[in-house]
């Protein structure tokens, strides 16, 4: 058996094994930290500088950060569209723990601090590969060869490859949910380990991206369809354990999932077509071949910058010792289900050249949402990383005479083929591709001196990481932009810092008001970041009822109170220029668009959605409208306070009226008239409208949708069952460590 | 009698039907599946080709119409002002399976996109399911037969195939050669030959004479080698080309004589300048034209490598067949579809092949399958089954030149894109790319299968999912998405336009005709919306109307065109009538002559074609005229009923004088005067003509060729003796 000996730990004192059991954590973290130097120990470097990133995901935190700072959970984003819900979107990340410390981490003048945010990436970094560290000591590894497997997993491939923190966030704990799916395998308390598979999966789908989690949720489907019929007839069992896994991972994810399902049914979301689909509508197939790797990224497993949309890059040395382990220990029953799960993933990957992909594309329900196959290659990461481990311990891989056949071979005809080009004078090679017969090179010296004994065990383990660091440090952060290059790329970062004076103009504007920011010359969402509200914004989705209004060739941004735009020229008549910033962008005031909230007296049902013609004057239903009077006089309207889920306003009308808020109508918003509930009825296609009766009312309205409560008390009771059975496995453990019914494993 | 057979015998017959059909229904349910994109989904079609959506995709559209009607569709009036449909033999008529799809219901008038798609599933079906049934009767196992027939079903020849006819036509070939197989086995020899002749009369049936010559020309070679393997003439198995022969020409008769008459009466574009007549032979510059490359080699390892047909299999079919081959070599079944596979590779390749241009030069009819490259299909049909060799053969397993060739040929492989990726040229093809990765994991489970680490069923079904990953970047590969904005469904694209043409044209007193700007409307729009045009998109055409020159004004007046669909006017007489939304315009012909129309003189030509300078008073004709009378008159015609294949109109005259019919003159079209039998004539070139008397006279005429009426009766024989047989056959068994 591989691993430390165990008559230490009967010796040890208990705090001695705390310490022991932190080493390797601690060890992994320092590695972590060092390994993104860039980020941790200068700061000429950022991950922030993408375009999703800096468009969308930092005004999202920011804003969120905000929110939390003010004591309020972000709910609803007021700051884009009139106002869209927050958590339903999902990629906005609102449900993930980690990212509430990180919301409620200091600011810098009310800003989110720079530097928490790349040790927040760090943190990813690190948590994906302590999980993958824990996988492989779960699997008998030994802590240098789990502290190995743990890097490449965290540090290299999918996790090295992706700046998406959601994507990262979910991809993280792949590793778990393997290891716990691995137990179920092997019979090690399967009672306990399902529904742990289950909540390792639930926190995958809370972090905020689908894609990662239905993934890991396809590998689990997979692995429990065999686990019933390994046997050759269906188990009960097994399926009783997988109804506990599903159950656990609903529970869990619960918070994240039921606001997303309420949403996702009534928005609309940009997949890569033409026109954006909605929930019953299938991402077409067209997408996932458009964000499929292509077949080259099997070689780009081993070789840098042949990569397809998600890099699979995880390094010669991985690549080769996994495959020789695979072939070597192929006996084993963990070592099949890694290399089964790395497959799996490698081909899934490269969705419309598998016909299986399309396959489960076409029959099993939501895997379409996953519009990008490419991202399945963290299946082949999470296998590889355990095959790794695997490789480092065995002493028949590491004597494997083709492994260094193999490793000094292709440095031969590597270094042979660079001469060609480079008497040829012509051919541009990317350089990172000569580093890698370089690492075979020095990986074969090393495993001939370790397999000889001229080097101990600690000395080749620490080198092998040091070597696929070095591989590693090629891809993972390679294309980090530095602050001094300005040449060559766009500085994203750039677009959130300008025209500081015009939105420092908006300050002095009396709320509420609205604004259509010019999308052209500001891709970020400016609204999230400077905290104002806006007509528009670069969402992945959007509410049906905003989307399908149209354009604004109809009226539609008067009937939204958009008042203010920010744009170079005035582009619709009736704009009054107020305000001119120092780059040349101008302040325009829309003189038509209606006041935030107003009263009408007269209401008509229509059969489609329209904009109406007059909003001042009548409200548009697509059901049948509310009982309203006229009467003469004059409807008075007072906004009190206004917060991103919250707003309250004082309205005086001589009869029975209805108020319509120019906000986005969205289930989930409740209201009370002086303190009584109140219907919140859908007016003009996407508002708010509140009937009153006459005389003078106080209307609060509050964003408190069921499906966040019901899923925050779900999620809570998912989150103390998890940690009730953490706490009997490691109990269990502590009276019978080694319970594991070692037939059914290595 | 050995303990399994015992335990196989005493089985109730249910739990035997229900094994022997778990192979075809699983086998029904890979298919189903493999066609994912057009099975489950709504975002893929077969059909965006030019091809397909021109020319099959209408005819479909019209046999349908009329099946709905319970009319069998055997003259299309929609194109070049009538044309026979099923001596056409191309648009599919006799055959049975197209029968069920034409009957299915159709949605508010149209062909259902997701019948269509089912019925191309099913044609693949059917393919995998005979050599199935093939590689069972040579005594390979369910999951190797099921590998095997899934070889056939989608790779090469019917995984790139697109025309329904001819895959059709393809799908009958391995019955065809496992019925021959048995013969030469001696296995009931004469059932067998029949069964055989029956096979490949069903293959004529489906409708395209390519396919089905080329597996012809195999079965002949075949009974050759039957005839002569004992290298002296064997009378007893010559006989049994007899049945073979007769059930051939009877199951066929109904596709085949009709295709014969018209012929022998048409002209066929082959690509050449100009169209061919029957007796003329198809140049050899076609065959070279339309000849497999010697790439093809390469192109039945990797995909889009082939010219022509694609010859691809794959690496796992290849080379499993290849080393089921060496391993049972000395089977002669074995010798027999290694023999099939590399003489229809050798065909496929023409011109770079010189025996094949003797046997165009001597073999009657060959000439007339202008495409040898898809003699491809006989290499394929001989390729599957020997792959049901390769993964059942003991010895395969543990071959390790098999192994090293493929671990070899993928390093090979990679090192050469890894060159491409150092040279950073990343525009190969990606199918090119995935290859050696099959190959690699094939090498591995064929060295866990040959160590014993896997079990044969495992092994054969890791076998069977490597075949259809290579495959499924193969067969459905390049279908046309509607997402997809590089290639968008664009040749059925047209088909839904200008439906507010459509729609004026439906509001115009029939008959009416329409020449149709083919520039901006390439698909047979009168096959598709029910409109008689005057031109259209068809591989020949009737010589009379081919000879008439259709598209000069005279001629186009003469065939009553009275509308022309196009953007401009291209005649000072036209008059707009409508613009459509798209800008095409509908123009009335205001000089066209009317659909009938009575005359009282007739011209003897001395050329058929010559046409009447006076075609209202006068008829021209290619032979002795009959008598007329001349007299004053205001002649009168009444139309009063018009289906595809039968029409009638009253015909009012003062004297005896000549029915003229702007349709074309075909034989097979019957006419009646008052209900007694009256002669068609030719006249004008190529217009129907019948004598009437003095009076008022009902007319009518319907199609009904004695090429049909015959063909359908042996047809009916042919199948009703293959029963008997069968039935016969099962009796004694």
């Amino acid at each position: 058996m591989a691993g430390d000996p165990v008559y230490f730990c009967a010796e040890d004192t208990k705090g001695m094994r705390i310490l022991r059991a932190l080493q390797a954590p601690a060890l992994l973290f320092l590695v972590c930290s060092l390994f993104y130097w860039r980020l941790t120990l200068t700061n000429e470097y950022t991950w922030l500088d993408g375009p999703d990133l800096a468009n969308q995901v930092l005004p999202w935190f920011q804003f969120q950060a905000s929110e939390w700072h003010a004591g309020r959970i972000p709910l609803w984003d007021p700051y884009h569209w009139s106002g869209q819900p927050l958590i339903g979107q999902v990629i906005t990340g609102a449900a993930f723990p980690l990212n509430w410390i990180l919301f409620k981490l200091p600011l810098e003048n009310g800003w989110i601090r720079q530097s928490y945010l790349h040790w927040y990436f760090v943190i990813l970094h690190f948590l994906g590969a302590f999980f993958c560290y824990l996988l492989c000591r779960d699997l008998r590894r030994s802590r240098g060869a789990s502290l190995i497997a743990g890097c490449a997993f965290g540090l290299g491939g999918f996790m090295g490859a992706i700046d998406w923190p959601v994507m990262l966030s979910g991809a993280m704990w792949t590793p778990l949910v393997l290891l716990f799916m691995l137990r179920i395998a092997r019979g090690d308390r399967p009672n306990l380990s399902a529904p742990l598979a289950g909540a390792m999966l639930g926190m995958a789908f809370l972090s905020g991206h689908h894609q990662v989690p239905i993934f890991i949720g396809l590998m689990c489907g997979g692995m429990w369809l065999y686990l019933i019929l390994r046997g050759g007839r269906i188990e009960w069992k097994m399926v009783s354990l997988a109804g506990a896994f599903a159950v656990m991972a609903g529970i869990v994810s619960a918070l994240q999932m039921l606001p997303a399902i309420e949403y996702g049914k009534l928005a609309m979301r940009w997949v890569g077509v033409d026109d954006p689909v909605g929930w019953d509508q299938k991402v077409p197939y067209q997408m996932h071949m458009q964000f499929a790797n292509r077949p080259i990224s099997i070689l780009g497993t081993a070789f840098p910058s042949l990569t397809g949309v998600a890099d699979s890059f995880i390094g010669i040395v991985v690549v080769s010792l996994a495959v020789t382990a695979l072939f070597l220990l192929r006996r084993k029953f963990n070592v099949r289900v890694l290399g089964a799960v790395a497959l799996g993933g490698l081909l899934y990957s490269i969705a419309p050249y598998n016909t299986y992909q399309g396959m489960l594309y076409a029959l099993i329900p939501m895997v379409e949402k996953a519009r990008s196959p490419s991202m399945a290659t963290i299946l082949f990461h999470a296998g590889f990383a355990g095959l790794l481990a695997f490789a480092i311990d065995s002493p028949l891989v590491r004597e494997s005479r083709p492994l260094r056949w193999f490793l000094l071979g292709l440095p031969l005809v590597f270094y042979t083929a660079a001469m060609g080009f480079v008497f040829s004078g012509k051919v541009p090679i990317d350089e990172r591709l000569l580093m890698t017969p370089l690492i075979a090179l020095l990986t074969a010296a090393l495993l001939a001196l370790w397999s000889h004994g001229e080097i101990g065990s600690q000395s080749a383990k620490a080198a092998l990481l040091f070597l696929i660091l070095m591989e590693l440090g090629n891809v993972t952060f390679y294309g980090l932009g530095s602050r001094f290059l300005k040449n060559g790329r766009e500085n994203y970062l750039a677009h959130l810092a300008g025209d500081a004076d015009v939105f420092e103009f908006f300050r002095t504007v009396p709320r509420p008001f609205r604004v259509d920011i010019d999308g052209q010359q500001f891709p970020a969402n400016m609204g999230d970041w400077h905290g104002i509200e806006t007509y528009n914004g670069y969402l992945a989705s959007l509410t049906a009822n905003v989307q399908r209004l149209g354009g604004d060739e109809n009226g539609k941004m008067d009937m939204f109170a958009v008042n203010y735009a920010v744009r170079k020229e005035s582009n619709r008549p009736g704009q009054v220029e107020v305000f001119k910033g120092a780059s040349g962008m101008k302040v325009f005031r829309n003189t038509t668009a209606m006041p935030r909230a107003w009263v009408v007296h007269s209401a008509r049902q229509v059969e489609k959605p329209e904009i109406v013609k007059d909003p001042g004057r009548e409200a548009l239903f697509l059901k049948s409208p509310p009982l309203l009077e006229t009467c003469p006089g004059e409807d008075r309207l007072d906004w009190n306070m206004r917060r991103p889920a919250a707003s309250t306003l004082s309205v005086e009308t001589a009869c029975r009226a209805l108020v319509v808020v120019a906000d986005t109508y969205f289930p989930g918003w409740k209201a009370t008239v002086d303190g009584k509930p109140a219907e919140i009825l859908e007016v003009d296609g996407a508002l708010r409208g509140i009937v009153v009766e006459k005389g003078a009312h106080r209307i609060s309205m509050r964003y408190r949708p069921t499906s966040v409560i019901a899923g925050a008390a779900i999620t809570g009771i998912g989150l103390l069952a998890t940690l009730a059975l953490f706490i009997m496995g490691w109990r269990g453990r502590q009276r019978a460590p080694y319970s594991t019914d070692l037939s059914k494993s290595d | 009698m050995t303990v399994a057979e015992k335990h196989h015998s005493g089985r109730s017959w249910p739990v035997r039907t229900a094994q022997a059909l778990a192979g075809p229904a699983l086998l029904f349910l890979i298919v189903s599946l493999f066609f994912w994109k057009i099975t489950l989904t709504d975002e893929y079609t077969w059909m965006d080709s030019p091809d397909l959506a021109n020319q099959v995709l209408p005819w479909y559209q019209f046999e349908a119409g009329e099946w709905r009607q319970w009319r069998i569709p055997l003259w299309d009036p929609y194109l070049w002002n009538g044309q026979p449909l099923i001596g056409q033999a191309q648009p599919g008529v006799a055959y049975p399976l197209n029968w069920l799809l034409f009957r299915a219901p159709l949605r508010e008038g149209w062909i259902r996109q997701s019948y269509l798609n089912w019925y191309f599933v099913l044609i693949h079906f059917m393919a995998a399911w005979f050599c199935y049934c093939l590689c069972r009767d040579l005594k390979r196992s369910k999951i190797a037969s099921i590998v095997a027939g899934c070889c056939f079903g989608f790779a090469g020849f019917m995984g790139s195939n697109d025309w329904p006819q001819m895959l059709n036509g393809a799908v009958w070939a391995p019955l065809v050669f496992m019925f021959l197989l048995r013969v030469g086995r001696g296995a009931t020899p004469f059932a067998n030959s029949a069964f055989a002749g029956a096979s490949l009369g069903m293959a004529w049936l489906s409708g395209h004479h390519q396919i089905p010559i080329f597996i012809s020309l195999a079965a002949a070679f075949f009974w050759l080698y039957l005839i002569l393997r004992n290298r002296r003439i064997d009378w007893r198995m010559a006989s049994l080309a007899v049945p073979f022969a007769m059930l051939l020409f009877s199951v066929s008769a109904l596709q085949t004589l009709p295709a014969h008459e018209y012929g022998s009466l048409a002209k066929r574009w082959v690509g050449v300048e100009d169209p061919i007549g029957w007796n003329d032979k198809v140049p050899y510059l076609v065959h070279n034209q339309y000849s497999s490359g010697p790439l093809s080699v390469l192109g039945i390892l990797f995909p889009a490598l082939s010219r022509g047909s694609e010859s691809y299999a794959g690496i796992v079919a290849f080379s499993l067949a290849l080393a089921g081959f060496f391993a049972c070599r000395k089977q002669i079944a074995v010798q027999v579809l290694a023999a099939i596979a590399v003489g229809g590779f050798l065909y496929a390749l023409g011109g770079k092949v010189v025996e094949q241009g003797i046997l165009y030069a001597i073999v009657p009819m060959l000439e007339k399958a202008r495409n040898p490259s898809m003699a491809l299909l006989l290499f394929h049909t001989g390729l599957a089954p020997l792959l049901a060799f390769g993964v059942d053969a003991i010895e395969v397993r543990g071959m390790k030149p098999l192994r090293w060739l493929l671990v070899g040929g993928a390093t090979a492989l990679y090192m050469i894109v890894m060159g491409f990726a150092m040279a950073q040229k990343h525009d190969l093809d990606d199918r090119l790319v995935f290859a050696p990765f099959v190959a690699l994991l094939l090498a591995g489970l064929m060295y866990l299968w040959s160590r014993g680490e896997t079990s044969a069923r495992l092994a054969k079904l890791g076998i069977l999912a490597l075949l259809l990953l290579e495959l499924g970047n193969f067969t459905t590969f390049n279908y046309a998405g509607k997402f997809d904005k590089g290639r968008t469904v664009h040749f059925l694209a047209g088909h839904s336009s200008n439906s507010d043409i459509v729609d004026y044209l439906q509001t115009v007193e029939r008959p009416f005709r329409v020449l149709v700007d083919v520039k901006e409307l390439p698909f047979n729009f009168g096959d598709w919306h029910g409109i008689e045009t005057t031109n259209g998109y068809l591989a020949s055409l009737t010589e009379n109307m081919q000879e008439m020159g259709i598209y000069d004004a005279p001629t186009r007046d003469l065939f009553a065109v009275n509308y022309d669909l196009r953007k401009a006017p291209d005649r000072p007489e036209q008059i707009e009538v409508f613009t459509g939304r798209s800008g095409l315009k509908v123009f009335k012909n205001s000089s066209a002559m009317p659909r009938a129309w009575i005359v009282h003189k007739m011209q003897k030509v001395d050329r058929k074609a010559e046409r009447p300078q006076e075609p209202k008073r006068v008829a021209t004709i290619f032979g002795a005229p009959p008598k007329l009378a001349e007299c004053p008159d205001d002649p009168h015609t009444q139309w009063t009923s018009r289906t595809a294949t039968r029409i009638a109109l009253t015909a009012q005259t003062s004297c005896k004088g000549l029915l003229v019919i702007a349709d074309t003159y075909f034989p097979g079209w019957r006419a009646t005067v008052d209900g007694a039998p009256a002669e068609i004539l030719e006249v004008n070139g190529a217009l129907r003509g019948v004598v009437i008397e003095a009076g008022i006279h009902k007319v009518e005429m319907h199609y009904l060729p004695k090429s049909v009426i015959a063909g359908a009766m042996l047809t009916a024989m042919g199948w009703l003796a293959t029963l008997f047989i069968f039935v016969r056959k099962t009796r004694k068994a």
